[in-house]
């Protein structure tokens, strides 16, 4: 699987299970499962969209 | 006004919340069952075991350290909420994790995250048992 489905798969994941664990009614469940989802998801790909801007430069040689 | 009265009444304790938290150690989703709530029961095992297997089939770390780095010791602990299922992957599969499989971070996320949502199913298990949630 790629890293992106990975991260979206492991966001699915704790979303759905705080959502439930937290709220009661469909409504509220499905309302905080988008907060937490978008909230990981997005958060990830805002940070991947930083880093573009520090380059981690070339591979240290190997002893 | 006895309606108001029942909406807004505590709810009542149901079980054993010692029996309710060993088995929802023991079996993810397995404490709610037993105090009744069969569809959480289903979903909170299912995403508990999903995430687990997921875990296992990218071959994330599953930590057996008991003495040393602080940080490690808690990891082993919090893998080993997931209960007997972790268990099993130790002991009957002798699964540790592979450090140069492709998805070993990903995978030992995965396994860490299921065995911290089993800790807090048992608190809920406690909580549901106890009657301070219903």
């Amino acid at each position: 699987m790629s890293h992106f489905l990975l991260m979206v798969t492991y966001a699915g994941l704790v979303s759905a299970f705080f959502a439930l664990l937290w709220r009661r009614t469909p409504r509220a469940q499905g309302k905080l499962f988008l907060q937490i989802f978008l909230g990981m998801v997005g958060g990830g790909l805002a940070l991947a969209w930083l880093m573009y801007f520090f380059p981690s430069g070339p591979p240290s040689p190997i002893p | 006004m006895s309606g108001q009265a029942a909406e807004t009444a505590a709810p009542t304790p149901v079980g054993n919340p010692y029996l309710a938290i060993t088995l929802a150690w023991l079996l993810p989703g397995a404490g709610h069952l037993y105090l009744g709530r069969r569809p959480r029961a289903l979903v909170f095992g299912g995403l508990v075991l999903t995430a687990l297997a997921i875990g296992w089939s990218l071959e994330g770390r599953l930590p057996w350290v008991f003495s040393g780095p602080p940080l490690a010791v808690l990891a082993t602990l919090g893998c080993l909420g997931s209960g007997a299922p972790v268990l099993l992957l130790r002991f009957a599969v002798g699964y540790g994790g592979e450090i140069a499989a492709a998805g070993f971070e990903y995978g030992s996320a995965f396994i860490l995250t299921a065995g911290l949502m089993n800790l807090l199913l048992m608190l809920d298990a406690w909580d549901i048992s106890t009657g301070r949630k219903d």
